[in-house]
């Protein structure tokens, strides 16, 4: 029974990531590395202009909850396009070419890491009560700093 | 109230991740990440949690210090 749950499943998975892999062919016709390379540095400026924002009108100020929303949508569509990218790059191979162009799967794999700690720092579904016994460890180590 | 050294470490090493660019940027993301799941081992927390439980803090701590805006290039 588990098994045919399993076999189900998969079967079910790899048919919904096929027109995810369909949506990257057809984004990324070139197989060129020197495009995907382009690709991934045109990303890496949009996550740049995004934190400038994020930094104007989510930390200088007090962001609204139209501001929230902006956010979480922009940040949802970088880690999307950003695995894309890797995922397709990982595909075409060839890692001391793509290191010839300045490109790092451990780099962009870390510059994606820290998008997805951004995301749960403002969008995190932790529990209230949760999160604040966490900030009462904090402080209290705040008020060790203070003591001594 | 003086902040702890290690939460200090967390928000500068944040601060990094997030807007450090040219060469070196990189590895200052990595740092982070490395600090983050130590801190998280020391709290017995998750990432994700961790990084709820800072924000509003790590907010404060950059108005406090007068950063300035990123660069984007």
């Amino acid at each position: 029974m588990e098994e045919q749950m399993t076999m189900r499943l998969e079967g079910v998975s790899a048919s919904e990531w096929d027109w995810v892999r369909r949506l990257i062919a057809d984004v990324q016709e070139q197989e060129r590395h020197e495009h995907l390379v382009a690709l991934w540095a045109q990303w890496r400026i949009a996550v740049r202009f995004f934190r400038q924002a994020e930094f104007i009108l989510m930390r200088q100020k007090q962001p609204g909850a139209v501001d929230f929303k902006f956010h979480r949508a922009c940040l949802t569509g970088l880690i999307s396009i950003g695995e894309f990218l890797l995922l397709h790059i990982a595909e075409s191979g060839d890692r001391e070419e793509l290191s010839r162009l300045g490109f790092s799967g451990e780099n962009a794999e870390a510059a994606l890491a820290t998008l997805r700690s951004n995301w749960d720092e403002w969008h995190g579904e932790s529990s209230p009560d949760r999160i604040r016994s966490i900030q009462q460890k904090l402080l209290e180590l705040n008020g060790e700093a203070q003591a001594h | 109230m003086a902040r702890h050294k290690l939460i200090e470490e967390l928000h500068a090493a944040w601060y990094d991740a997030l807007w450090a660019t040219g060469e070196g940027a990189d590895d200052k993301r990595k740092a982070h990440l490395i600090l983050r799941d130590e801190a998280c081992r020391l709290f017995d927390c998750s990432p994700s949690e961790l990084q709820q439980a800072l924000r509003g803090d790590f907010s404060k701590w950059c108005r406090e210090k007068a950063l300035p805006k990123p660069p984007q290039s």
